[in-house]
């Protein structure tokens, strides 16, 4: 156990464990016992911003904007109770996302919740989170989500910075930011995490680590580090798609990133998905329903559920929904696109591979191989191999009793400082063989930072070795 | 049944774009052989033949026709390919026909693709109009008792055609009378009552004898589906009837006629075929290539004298055939398999590139018939292929050790040569004495203002010039020069071995000083050269002869040809010899590795400019890769060019998706058939997309 991470990610990985002994095809098959509610409302909309959302105005207190806020609420607690539930367990977790939910009253949230219970039930202990911004919310009204059940807060802090602020849109400033930082700590909530972007317009590298220091500074319990998207059709694509961009280069970009993992994992804070840190016990259990391909409700505008293994994305348009959500009401079938076709096994194991390995879990090869067939694992295994050389791959030992009884205490792809990466990478596959032979469980994760870095090419790399045959014969 | 007398076998040659589909179509429709109203280009039946307005494959229609003299006349028509690939086919065509319909654009004037059909059509000893035997004395006159002509002036409906200019020109370059010219429009129908009359008088029955035993020309064959080979064919001497057992005069194999019949346009059993009919025989074959295009069939056990003019198959391009996608070799084997049965002149071997995997060689007639079977595979097979860059058959001669050399001599051996049907097979631990291309013998006809733009052209591609000369057009006047016919044994060099000493043009007996003058004139944009500038019609046109690389055509000369002439250039070739040339092998290196599928034969003094033009181009074309990439040109074992591409270090999406779990699958799954489309270049990852650009000349 040579380095810091080896020992986090064998932690985190003995507190999932009981989850984990669920295959992916179980768990989705069982009822969900998470759900998603998305509220659209924005003071404005940010420039490098594509999710579904609605500006309302500086001014939220406007008797129309508080009108619009109800109808919208009405509208997705009608949804919430046309929803059959599938299952007798309540839900273990609520999230709020956005949008900027907090400037959604907190009565109309209230009904929501009651919508909710009343429909599926919450469980005591549930995680009930909510994205915040900074200038939206004061002690307050903290204090009164608290009350209503509220755990978590999310805050979209995006940079310490007040001139990137305002390049990318964003409607708060560097004192709503610390002023907000104040309140949710007086809060006293059980997690809160906040919210960083890297390779904004103009960041250096420097700028980047003072954020980052005062992030940790700031004492959240979860971090989020975003790398910002030039999505299509947002303010940032027209202005930065030609050449002279001020968008971070390549090797800026790439510095960035190590530098969040390197000092976020020294503040105690484990890198356990490619874009969230938390401290130990804090990671967030909603966003785990995701990654772990759990089924979950989701209601709202463009929200995107995965429930009776189907997933289907609500409309975008603030019409099309309400279209959508009285059809819904009125077909009383109580299941959302019960016409579409079940996902397939075939995108089922894709599902696994990619969200497993954007985990610090890694993919459990074992349990894909049980699920998926001995061909699906021996088609990626030459791939993995060329991985491991690469440095961009490591094998976890993935059950503490058995790698203490076998001796093997130490698996040579994970001590990658040795110098010599190539035989360990050699030993590290030569050993994830042997136990994949002999049944054992075995994962292999991306390497921090290197492997998250080209997720995407690995990840598409291991698609790729998956052709028809294969796939049709896993299935 | 039409007794030989009463039967005209004929076919329309004209330039791709002349109108000849649409005056095939309306020959039908008056004789009622299809409705009015049937499909526009009925005889062309392949998608690409009617996207591109071109005919690939010969078809025939038989026609009755009620002469003014009471009798039925069978008139067949057959409609040949209409590109240079393709020639050898049109001369297997016309050998069926004894005259021909020579139309002409009214608008656009002669074409080279029209001149060389015409010469074809001499060389068949194909029966033109007697209207020749009127003209002036040239060499013309060898063929005239055997030839028929009929001219034909299409599209004088419309108001750019310039039909007595045009029939002057026509009269400059083929000797014809212009009162005899037939002005028609097959898109109004404009004439065509006079045409038919003239069909049956002016074209001579075949002159084949009923009595003697049967001799078959077969002229084309396609691969049906159902039934297996349909060959077309042409009954010489003696009859043909279902049952008869034939044979094969070039391999001696023997089939059974199980069906016999005319093709009406659609086939039509008769049971037989009389002398001088053209129809359609079905032997009971699976295999087009049995099936050789200019072959004489005949009874079997009853031998006859071959038909002249047979030729096998010789490719004169080559080129590798991937599948896109790697795992799909089956579906490209599958896919060539199937358009081979319906092309017999496309030759197939199997091969394997480091950098492609498992793939094909194909031999084709030429770079038209390459790129027509690659949109086939494409639209008919559904195929995804990558193409390697067409090679020509160069020869290569060995130096070999002295001692070798020396006994071979003794022997009175020639030196060793090897014929390369890729650039893979170049010898690389031998020393190479000399590299011999195969060359074309090329016809352009352009506008005399873009006369010094083809030179240039023409002269950067390592043309030689052999013939410059003077086609007329509304001056009656012809002059030409010969420079240099040499090994070019078809009918223009002739003729213009006659003209030459007439001469009235600048050019001297130096090519290059023609030439140079008239691309000066060119530069300067000096038009005295040039009697008018009202249009193209109204000032000479140029006839130019060059011998070209084949090498050259493969690449973008028509494209580049076309925009140095504003379109108005043809162009037309035939095969020329082997001549010497000065090539060096052009190799590209990926971190110090030959990709064996992007090498190639390059002038030796445009290998180094090629060399850093191709690194550059792969740098821009490519992703970067997990790791450093260094791109070397290597020309004839020296590098001459590098490029370095730093190693690719960052490709994640840390972006918040929610629980949009299958927007960031589809993203994923975009990019895994990027990679699945990836060759492997010496370990480097190319997506198939770019590997057309890549092998681009």
């Amino acid at each position: 156990m040579a380095c810091s991470q080896t020992a986090s990610g064998f932690r985190c990985f003995t507190a999932l464990r009981s989850r984990r002994g669920l295959t992916s095809v179980a768990r989705a098959a069982a009822g969900p016992t998470a759900a998603y509610v998305h509220l659209p409302f924005c003071k404005r909309k940010c420039f490098y911003c594509d999710f579904p959302v609605e500006a309302v105005g500086l001014n939220t207190e406007k008797p129309r904007t508080q009108d619009r806020m109800q109808a919208y609420v009405d509208l997705v607690c009608a949804e919430v109770k046309a929803t059959r539930s599938l299952t007798d367990a309540p839900l273990t977790t609520v999230s709020f996302g956005g949008g900027t939910p907090s400037l959604v009253p907190p009565q109309l949230l209230e009904s929501i919740l009651s919508a909710l219970q009343q429909q599926f039930g919450i469980a005591a202990g549930a995680e009930v989170s909510i994205e915040a911004d900074p200038g939206t919310f004061d002690l307050q009204r903290l204090l009164q989500y608290k009350a209503l059940g509220v755990t978590r807060v999310s805050m979209g802090v995006q940079s310490f910075q007040e001139d990137l602020l305002k390049a990318c849109g964003r409607s708060h400033s560097l004192a709503d930011v610390y002023a907000a930082i104040e309140a949710v700590t007086a809060t006293g909530l059980p997690s809160w995490s906040l919210d960083l972007i890297s390779g904004l317009p103009g960041l250096s590298l420097q700028g980047w680590q003072h954020s980052l220091q005062q992030a940790v500074a700031a004492g959240p319990d979860h971090i989020s580090v975003y790398d910002l998207q030039v999505e299509e059709g947002t303010p940032f694509a027209r202005w930065f798609s030609g050449e002279g961009s001020p968008l971070p280069k390549e090797p800026e970009a790439v510095a960035m990133f190590e530098a969040a993992s390197a000092t976020l994992t020294a503040a105690g804070y484990e890198h356990y998905e490619i874009s969230n840190y938390a401290k130990p016990g804090h990671r967030s259990k909603h966003n785990q329903v995701y990654w772990q391909c759990q089924p979950y409700y989701a209601f709202g505008l463009g929200a995107a559920s995965y429930t009776r293994g189907r997933r289907f994305s609500r409309p975008r348009g603030m019409q099309e929904y309400e279209a959508w959500v009285k059809r819904f009401v009125q077909g009383g079938a109580g299941c959302p696109a019960a016409e579409l076709p079940v996902e397939s096994k075939e995108e089922q194991l894709l599902d696994v591979i990619m969200l497993s390995l954007r985990l610090s879990d890694g993919l459990a090869l074992q349990q894909l191989q049980q699920q998926y067939g001995q061909e699906t694992v021996a088609a990626l295994l030459p791939t993995i191999q060329g991985f491991l050389q690469q440095g961009l791959m490591q094998v976890l030992p993935c059950d503490a009793e058995d790698v203490q009884q076998a001796g093997d205490a130490i698996v040579p792809g994970l001590s990658g400082s040795s110098g010599t990466v190539e035989v360990d990478a050699d030993a590290a596959y030569m050993q994830l063989c042997d136990r994949l032979q002999r049944g054992k469980d075995v994962s292999v994760r991306l390497t921090d930072p290197a492997g998250f870095l080209l997720s995407n090419d690995v990840i598409s790399e291991l698609f790729a070795q998956l052709d028809s045959r294969t796939l049709s014969k896993a299935v | 049944m039409f007794p030989p007398e009463r039967i005209r076998n004929f076919c329309i040659i004209a330039h791709i774009d002349h109108g000849k589909s649409t005056l095939a179509d309306r020959l039908m429709q008056l004789t009622g052989a299809v409705p009015a109203g049937s499909r526009p280009q009925y005889l062309d039946k392949l998608q690409v033949e009617r996207e591109r307005g071109i005919t690939i494959k010969a078809q025939t229609a038989s026609l009755v026709y009620r002469h003014a003299d009471g009798h039925d006349y069978l008139l067949n028509l057959i409609d040949t390919p209409g590109h240079v690939d393709f020639s050898y086919e049109v001369s297997r065509s016309l050998a069926a026909c004894q005259g021909a319909l020579l139309l002409v654009d009214a608008s656009q004037g002669v074409q080279a693709q029209t001149v060389a059909n015409f010469y074809l059509a001499f060389e068949q000893e194909l029966a033109l109009l007697p209207l020749l035997n009127k003209t002036v004395a040239n060499f013309y006159l060898a063929f005239e008792q055997e030839l028929a002509l009929l001219p034909l002036l299409n599209k004088v409906d419309l108001p750019s055609a310039d039909p007595a200019a045009v029939a002057a020109q026509m009269a400059a370059t083929f000797d014809v009378v212009p009162s005899d010219v037939l002005a028609v429009s097959a898109k109004t129908g404009l004439g065509l009552r006079e045409l038919l009359p003239a069909v049956v008088e002016r074209i001579p029955p075949p002159a084949g004898q009923p009595s003697q035993p049967l001799r078959l020309l077969l002229f084309d064959a396609f691969h049906d589906e159902y039934r297996g080979v349909v060959c077309l064919v042409a009954v010489v001497d003696g009859r043909l009837r279902a049952g008869d057992k034939l044979a094969a005069a070039s391999s001696g194999s023997e089939y059974e006629a199980l069906e016999v019949g005319i093709l009406a346009p659609e086939p039509h059993p008769t049971g037989e075929l009389l002398t001088g009919q053209v129809g359609y025989v079905i032997p009971g074959i699976k295999d087009v290539k049995a099936a050789r295009v200019g072959d004489t069939w005949h009874l079997a056990r009853q031998p006859v004298e071959p038909l002249p003019g047979f030729k096998p198959i010789k490719p004169m391009v080559f080129a590798g055939l991937y599948p896109a996608s790697a795992d799909d070799y089956e579906g490209l084997a599958a896919a060539i398999e199937r358009l081979g049965l319906n092309d017999a002149s496309v030759t197939v071997k199997k091969e394997t590139s480091d950098a492609l995997g498992a793939g094909f060689r194909c031999g084709f007639l030429g770079p038209l018939h390459l790129e027509v079977f690659l949109t086939r595979l494409q639209q008919e097979h559904s195929a995804d292929v990558i193409s390697t860059a067409p090679t020509v058959p160069y020869e290569v001669e060995l130096a070999g050790d002295p001692q070798h050399q020396q006994q071979q001599q003794q022997q009175g051996k020639e030196k060793q040569r090897l014929v390369l049907e890729s650039v893979a097979e170049y010898p690389r631990n031998q020393k190479v004495s000399a590299i011999y291309e195969p060359t074309v013998l090329a016809t352009i006809i352009v506008p005399q203002q873009y006369c010094g733009a083809v030179m240039k052209l023409a002269v950067a591609r390592r043309g030689t010039q052999l013939d410059y000369s003077f086609m007329g057009g509304s001056s009656s006047s012809s002059s030409s020069s010969s420079i240099d016919s040499a090994g070019n044994s078809s009918a223009s060099a002739a003729a213009a071995d006659e003209h030459a000493g007439s001469s009235s043009s600048s050019s001297t007996q130096d090519g290059v000083d023609v030439l140079s003058a008239a691309a000066e004139a060119a530069d300067t944009g000096d038009s005295s050269s040039s009697s008018s500038s009202a249009g193209f019609l109204a000032s000479d046109r140029v006839l130019l002869r060059y011998q070209l690389p084949l090498a050259e055509l493969a690449g973008d000369f028509y494209s580049k040809l076309k925009s140095a002439t504003q379109g108005y250039a043809s162009f037309d070739y035939e095969e020329g010899p082997l001549r010497p040339a000065d090539l060096t092998l052009l190799e590209l290196l990926v971190n110090g590795k030959a990709v064996d599928a992007l090498g190639r034969l390059v002038p030796t003094g445009d290998a180094v400019r090629l060399g850093r033009a191709l690194t550059a181009r792969m740098r821009t074309l490519l992703d970067r890769q997990q790791y450093e990439v260094v791109i070397q040109a290597s020309a004839g074992g020296r590098i001459v060019a590098r490029e370095t591409m730093k190693a690719l270090r960052k490709d994640v999406t840390a972006k918040c998706y929610g629980g949009d779990v299958s927007r960031k699958r589809k993203l994923l799954q975009k990019q895994k058939e990027g990679k699945k489309r990836l060759r492997q270049l010496g370990g480097l990852s190319v997506p198939a997309e770019v590997f057309p650009e890549l092998l681009k000349p």
